[in-house]
């Protein structure tokens, strides 16, 4: 069963009085353990895509399947804990918690949901400690632990985005244009650093990205214009089949 | 990690924590030193009514009812004369009036205001556990002569010297001369004021022991009595203006006065020379001879007729064991712990029960007016606080508003990340909790400190009318708990109204946003 699937998906926009297709019948499968990238020029509907995948928005028409659950079917508690349990998201600006140090962040998704929407209550202490201190060390940032994020460099804040995204195990990992706000150096080690965790832990990558680095390293890419998906292919040792959604 | 998270973000926005925290904390100080000003004001206030002539609570008629059941006794004198408690219940189905009934008016003297069946009801109602003493009273206006011009007004309270005593009032006048009057004899005690009102009348200081004239007029007519000056005093604490015009009289000669001794029959004793004076004078001797002629020239001829006169009244002084059961009210003392209200409903149930005629009234309807003025002072106040608190609430949501408009891509973040609408909410609600308690705590305590040093200091009645209230002396108020605890809570409820609109706001915020950051 794939992990995500997109079944003719519309997405129109109400601009005044005029509706702006923003999707246009979009239909895509991504596999678990992927390392997906959604590319495409500004204002091609990669936002739109990735916001479906993250439950953030709902189709006009169609349907998103995310692991056999069909998202419109879900109300809004049902769908936090959704994103909850089995999403991750890394944002282009980073978005850490200013007041929080770097453990804190990193430790702050284990701790959202009520008790018994909170898969993660159960842990103990120590168990959360241990694995937000492995999260730290994967991305090297053990000894960064007890600075505030305004202490850090952009490459250092999105390691700690990519550690707080994997701290609740997510299936799934979002990542809008994680490397737009950083130099091509450091875009570059954050992109192995995330394609290790991908490999390391099995965890599917989603990417909303016109960056040529994340192509070179992704294994399935859907190329998308003006709501419409223009190509969509695997890449080495994957067979890669060209969609036109024209044909 | 709420909580951290609550105060952290409070301290990383410090300045509009501060405007905010200091905003509720200004509100607070006010709130709880000019409540405890009141409460000091007020208790002060009880204290001295309560210990120095009102007592904890005061019987009086239900001239309501009373009134009615004369008409219809009028009305159908052979009628079967109606139950009282129907006539409170027609009483009670009239246009409800408010009861101003106090201790200084509503008693105009004569049988009418008088306590019905108090006699009969005196051993049960002494019994009720709740209650320690009972003085009954009498009140009314009178004058004061010395029968050849020299005149002053005062109101006479009339009082049983041993209850009076008993119940603890005596300790609270300052006596100026002499005392009260001895137990089982008749006498009048002078407020020094009317004293002295008097002295200036008759161009002479008045004394301890001279023989004074007490003059009453009401529907029953002009009563005289004449009484000796047991002594001159002065209440300690006046906490009500008509205070300062109060003399205490006997009870019995004070019931003569006032027509409430309907049921003894005080007949006047003439002397040998007053008999017969009356018989031998006849017709011829009063009006015979010419007009003018046998007049009185003489200055001294109209002395010695006055002077027979005033020994002749002298006899006719009524004895004290001829005390009539009728008074204007009962001063009730409650026995030590008792609750004052509840103490007055169960008195109020037990006069129902005996389908008597009474009423029951606290200390505040027994001061009457003064009591009525402290009352509308903390009125004003609450309403002042009422503003405060209004203008501060919007203030306070202006400014969480701005708070968390720069918080909408990290409360963004955290919806994304899986926070439940709930979390959002106990976060904002914990951050304006924790803003409210601190500076509740910080304005409880200059509050403390203000009243701590007004304690200290005092504060003097700037005019007349706070003179009046504070009683004539400086207010030395202390802090007091009911005023923390009324304006802690009403910092958190401002807090929470004022945090509604931004939590509305918070709410609203989608993930999308962070996404779009």
């Amino acid at each position: 069963m794939p992990l995500i699937e997109f079944q003719q998906v519309h997405k129109n926009y109400p601009l005044g009085s005029t509706i702006v297709p923003a999707l246009q019948g979009v239909s895509f499968t991504v596999q678990k353990g992927d390392f997906f990238t959604i590319c495409g020029p500004s204002g091609s509907g990669k936002s739109t895509i990735l916001n479906m995948i993250g439950c953030i928005d709902t189709p006009s028409q169609g349907e998103v399947v995310i692991e056999g659950v069909q998202t419109s079917s879900l109300n809004d508690r049902q769908i936090t804990q959704l994103r909850h349990e089995k999403l991750g998201f890394i944002f282009q600006s980073f978005n850490l918690i200013p007041v929080l140090n770097v453990y804190e962040n990193v430790e702050f998704p284990l701790l959202l949901g009520s008790g018994k929407d909170n898969p993660y209550a159960s842990w103990s202490a120590s168990d959360k400690q241990e694995w937000v201190s492995y999260l730290l060390d994967k991305v090297g940032l053990k000894d960064y632990a007890q600075r505030r994020p305004a202490e850090l460099s952009g490459g250092q804040r999105q390691r700690v985005a990519i550690a707080r995204a994997l701290s609740t195990k997510p299936t799934i990992v979002l990542a809008d244009e994680p490397t737009a706000n950083l130099d091509s150096k450091t875009g570059d080690q954050i992109i192995h650093l995330m394609r290790e965790m991908n490999q390391q832990l099995g965890t599917t990558f989603v990417f909303s990205t016109h960056d040529p680095q994340v192509l070179e390293v992704a294994d399935h890419v859907v190329k998308i214009r003006d709501g419409l998906v223009e190509e969509d292919y695997r890449t080495a040792g994957i067979d890669s089949s060209v969609t036109d959604a024209g044909a | 990690m709420l909580l951290k998270l609550a105060l952290r973000n409070l301290l990383q926005h410090r300045s509009k924590s501060l405007i905010v925290g200091a905003l509720m904390a200004f509100g607070v100080t006010l709130l709880v030193t000019g409540n405890s000003i009141m409460h000091t004001l007020s208790t002060n206030m009880q204290a001295s009514f309560t210990q120095q002539y009102s007592g904890d609570l005061f019987i009086y008629a239900d001239s309501k009812a009373i009134e009615l059941q004369r008409r219809q006794a009028k009305v159908k004198p052979d009628a079967e004369k109606p139950r009282p408690d129907a006539n409170k219940a027609q009483s009670a189905s009239s246009p409800p009036e408010d009861d101003n009934t106090s201790i200084f008016s509503g008693f105009g003297g004569g049988t009418k205001a008088s306590l019905p069946s108090y006699g009969e009801q005196l051993p049960d109602l002494s019994q009720l556990p709740y209650i320690s003493q009972l003085s009954p009273q009498t009140v009314g206006f009178g004058s004061i002569e010395n029968g050849i011009g020299a005149q002053a007004r005062t109101m006479l309270w009339g009082v049983d010297q041993a209850a009076w005593q008993d119940i603890g009032f005596s300790q609270h006048l300052q006596w100026i001369d002499g005392g009260l009057w001895q137990p089982g004899s008749a006498g009048i005690a002078l407020n020094q004021s009317v004293a002295d009102a008097y002295s200036k009348s008759q161009g002479q200081s008045v004394q301890v022991g001279d023989e004074i004239q007490i003059a009453v007029t009401n529907d029953a007519g002009t009563k005289i009595r004449s009484l000796s000056i047991s002594g001159i005093f002065n209440f300690k604490t006046t906490a009500a203006p008509q205070l300062g015009f109060m003399s205490l009289i006997d009870l019995t000669t004070s019931q003569g006065l006032f027509s409430l001794n309907v049921d003894t029959s005080v007949s006047a004793e003439l002397s040998a020379d007053d008999q017969a004076l009356i018989g031998e004078t006849s017709e011829s001797d009063l009006f015979g001879g010419g007009l003018f002629e046998d007049a009185v020239t003489n200055e001294s001829d109209a002395a010695s007729i006055e002077a027979e006169l005033l020994s002749s009244l002298q006899v006719n002084r009524p004895t004290p064991n001829q005390t009539s059961q009728q008074y204007h009210f009962v001063i009730v003392q409650l026995a030590p712990g008792a609750d004052v209200k509840s103490a007055q409903r169960q008195l109020q149930q037990w006069i129902k029960q005996q389908n008597l005629e009474w009423k029951v009234g606290d200390w505040e309807q027994a001061a009457g007016f003064t009591a009525q003025m402290a009352s509308s002072v903390g009125w004003v106040l609450n309403g002042f606080m009422v503003l405060i608190a209004a203008v501060s609430i919007i203030i306070i949501m202006n400014t969480l508003v701005i708070s968390v408009t720069e918080r909408i891509v990290e409360i963004g973040t955290m919806r994304a990340m899986g926070a439940q609408k709930s979390l959002v909410r106990r976060l904002i609600l914990l951050e304006t909790l924790v803003l409210a308690i601190a500076a509740g705590v910080a304005g409880i305590t200059m509050a403390a400190i203000i009243t701590g040093i007004l304690g200290n200091t005092g504060i003097s009645p700037p005019n007349a009318f706070f003179a009046l209230i504070f009683g004539g002396e400086q207010l030395y108020p202390g802090l007091s708990l009911n005023a923390v605890a009324s304006a802690l809570g009403m910092m958190v409820v401002a807090a929470l109204v004022a945090s509604l609109y931004p939590l509305a706001i918070a709410l609203k915020v989608s993930p999308v946003t962070a996404m779009q950051s």
